[in-house]
């Protein structure tokens, strides 16, 4: 009895785990998928050729999507790491933090529409740095709940500690917080990364369509029933948060050596 | 007179934890502020250090008012109950915070630092970082960081208080001798009756937010409720 | 320079996290009120009433709740069966690794993946008439798109899951749960006693914030609803982009009564969740 519950734990595993990943890559090599084929006709690379050739604009909202997201993790884990250390030691920090929340658990498209007509009348909407500004509204409030656990009473000693040894608020910060928070800056970054890589709601609401990150292209090529080219997009959209849990994991095990 | 502390009052949301509290100390001497925990010790050490503000009251050092002042120029080191050595730097590099903040030469800095070492009894312990070595290491390391830029005062906040009895005792001891090597100057808190006897020149016993200052440690252990007396019959009756 | 800073941080918070919520709130409740918009006649209280009358507002508030608490049980009784049960292989090597995979996957990623699953002509659908259990298309179920939002369901599982499972074993490491274990075995409770007694209510108390946090966020989904969804009932983000992104001018109004609902909704809903906090940290 129990060899088998053992059995149905591996296999119950692996296909939540690792099945929804190779469809998806078998997908992108295919063409030809048609009933009752469980595999395609033939393999081929050429949705992947096209990617490196050019051959179809995924290559541009791939590296549009990593522009937008690397300029919003950067933004949003500077601006929150600051934010969070105000709020923290702030007298009101508890309603601080509970308006910060309000941005991160509203479901972006529905925040996206009431923004829409600020964005117009800003000249923001369906243009990148709209996109990103808008993105930011929910990745900021995102890094500063992250940070908020940081500040406690311990850290604010250390910085005493620098100050009544001489070091000004400034040395400080670049000499003891900021090598204290490195590892949780890090992971910040990477959360915020893939907050604005995943994003959709607000993305497709504020950019209008024009703005075409890999999840907008996917959502495209659904409605289009292209199927194989929705693959590989989902693909690439899977690759950096995949890569990026390999790191970061990595990285966890070596702190605790 | 090094430093002079007049009628300093401090409230917290409207509740008064320090009430008018004054006090001097000399030149090399170290006071013992006694107190139950919450009495507002490390509120007083906190005010002198800048890193709170007082709501009345001032702070001279030789005859000069540091009220005004930011904590990082007032001199004044404050030792937290732990050692709150920085994690990313090694032992020595602890040491040498102070002056490599100074930009103080870099031949300077070893040759200190080295002397530091060797009187604390650090030296095999250089290069280690602080999750490396034991709770009494971290506090001298704590000791060296502070003593080595040389401040007029020195604020102890219970800086034993985290260790086991017998390395307690040693760092009872060690505080003793580097106390006259290196001419210190301190306040000294602590909420135990013998550390504070052992510890201080002079004693004051806090409670309630007041301040009570002894001429000599007679008069601290003649009155009731320092619990000194209590003490001493516990010992005599056991 | 630390209040310079002080001042700059909050500007900052204001900037881009209190003002645009405030701003868009207010904006939809003006419209909603037809105080504004292209429509606009002056201040009016029907939208909300025709909101009101016509139950559609209403039904979609029932399913997006029921779609997140059906969801919600499914990852949460699982994870905690799973985590329990296979802790010492999730805790270290090759699960650890593989638990992580799922939390890659964008929503309209998941739902893409299980309409290619799950549909008539999906992965599964062909298996099961490759292997004679079914003979044509039409006997697999409807399983996307379906009336029982089997598929929407299932995408809400497979992406919380991981999270809850992540969330409980990591629990039952940093809580030491094994000593609570051990304590009520020595205090002669049974296996079954101990799991039902000892471990599920710390492990559900510990983790109410974060199963509360994850209803709200199911309950505003879009990309799955809209992708794996049938046109009725919709859920409360699908109703609202219907209403105010399609062409019907006379729709928008309503759009924002929605959109107030939602928001105050949630507003509450943080409320209840940050004294929950307080309270699983005060433990």
């Amino acid at each position: 009895m129990r060899i088998k519950f053992s059995l149905l734990f591996h296999a119950f595993m692996i296909v939540i785990c690792i099945i929804p990943i190779l469809i998806l890559f078998a997908l992108s090599f295919s063409k030809n998928w048609a009933f009752p084929a469980i595999l395609a006709d033939h393999f081929s690379p050429i949705a992947w050729q096209d990617l490196f050739s050019g051959g179809n604009d995924i290559r541009h909202s791939l590296l549009l999507s990593l522009l937008i997201a690397l300029i919003v993790a950067c933004t949003a884990t500077t601006i929150g790491f600051f934010i969070s250390k105000t709020i923290a030691y702030h007298n009101f920090r508890r309603q601080l933090l509970f308006l910060a929340y309000l941005p991160f658990v509203l479901s972006p498209v529905i925040l996206a529409l009431c923004l829409k007509f600020y964005f117009i009348k800003l000249s923001l909407a369906g243009t990148v740095s709209g996109v990103m500004i808008a993105q930011l509204i929910v990745a900021i409030p995102y890094s500063i709940i992250f940070f908020s656990g940081f500040w406690n009473q311990r850290v604010k000693a250390f910085a005493d500690i620098v100050n009544t040894l001489g070091g000004t608020n400034m040395l400080a910060l670049t000499k003891v917080l900021i090598p204290l928070a490195k590892p949780l800056l890090l992971i910040c970054f990477f959360q915020c990364f893939l907050i604005s890589w995943f994003e959709y709601g607000l993305t497709s609401v504020i950019g209008y369509g024009k703005i075409q990150t890999l999840p907008i292209k996917v959502y495209q090529f659904l409605i289009e029933a292209n199927i194989f080219y929705a693959a590989l997009s989902c693909c690439l959209l899977i690759m950096p948060p995949v890569l990026l849990l390999w790191i970061n994991k990595s990285i966890f095990l070596k702190r605790l050596y | 007179m090094l430093i002079e502390i007049n009628h300093i009052t401090k409230c917290f949301s409207g509740k008064p934890v320090l009430s008018d509290i004054s006090l001097k100390v000399d030149m090399y001497e170290t006071l013992s502020i006694l107190g139950k925990s919450g009495c507002g010790k490390s509120t007083l050490l906190k005010i002198i250090a800048g890193i709170e503000k007082p709501d009345e009251g001032s702070i001279l050092v030789k005859g000069i008012d540091i009220s005004k002042q930011e904590p990082h120029e007032r001199n004044i080191v404050y030792l937290f109950q732990e050692a709150l050595l920085f994690p990313n730097l090694n032992v020595f590099e602890n040491i040498a915070f102070g002056l490599r903040i100074k930009k103080i030469e870099k031949k300077v800095i070893t040759q200190q630092v080295s002397v530091m070492l060797e009187r604390l009894g650090l030296t095999d312990h250089s290069k280690k970082m602080p999750h490396q070595i034991s709770g009494g290491q971290k506090q001298r390391v704590a000791f060296g960081r502070a003593l080595i830029i040389n401040p007029p005062l020195i604020l102890l906040d219970e800086p034993f208080s985290n260790l086991d009895t017998e390395t307690r005792s040693q760092m009872q001891d060690l505080y003793k001798k580097v106390a006259i090597d290196f001419h210190i100057t301190a306040l000294f808190v602590t909420h135990d009756i013998k550390e504070a006897l052992l510890m201080g020149d002079r004693m004051t016993y806090l409670q309630d937010g007041k301040l009570k200052v002894y001429d000599s440690k007679q008069d601290f252990m003649n009155d009731e409720i320092t619990g000194a007396k209590k003490e001493i019959s516990f010992w005599n009756n056991i | 320079m630390k209040n310079n800073t002080n001042i700059l941080s909050l500007a900052l918070l204001f900037i881009f996290a209190i003002i645009p919520v405030m701003a868009g709130l207010g904006y939809a409740l003006l419209y909603s009120f037809g105080v504004v918009g292209a429509l606009n006649q002056g201040f009016t209280w029907q939208y909300w009433r025709e909101a009101f009358a016509d139950n559609s507002i209403c039904i979609s508030f029932l399913y997006s709740t029921s779609i997140a608490v059906v969801a919600l049980l499914l990852s949460v009784t699982t994870a905690l069966l799973v985590s329990l049960r296979y802790y010492q292989p999730l805790k270290k090597g090759f699960y650890s690794y593989l638990i992580n995979l799922p939390l890659a996957f964008p929503p309209i990623v998941a739902a893409f993946f299980f309409f290619q699953f799950l549909s008539k002509g999906g992965v599964v659908s062909r298996v099961a008439y490759q292997t004679s259990i079914i003979h044509a298309v039409h006997q697999f179920p409807d399983l996307t798109n379906d009336t029982y939002s089997i598929g929407i369901i299932l995408t809400h599982w497979f992406l919380s899951f991981p999270f809850f499972l992540l969330l409980y074993t990591g629990l039952i490491k940093t809580q030491r749960l094994n000593l609570f274990f051990q304590l009520a075995e020595s205090l002669g409770a049974s296996k079954r006693q101990i799991i039902f007694r000892v471990a599920i209510p710390i492990l559900i108390q510990k983790s109410l914030p974060n199963i509360l946090l994850y209803f709200i966020f199911i309950f505003g989904a879009y990309e799955i609803p809209v992708l794996l969804g049938r046109s009725y009932p919709e859920s409360v983000s699908v109703l609202a982009v219907r209403k105010l992104q399609k062409f019907n001018m006379l729709d928008i109004p309503q759009g924002y009564v929605v959109t107030v609902i939602y928001t105050v909704f949630v507003l509450f809903f943080i409320l209840i969740i940050l004294k929950q906090k307080k309270l699983a940290y005060a433990h």
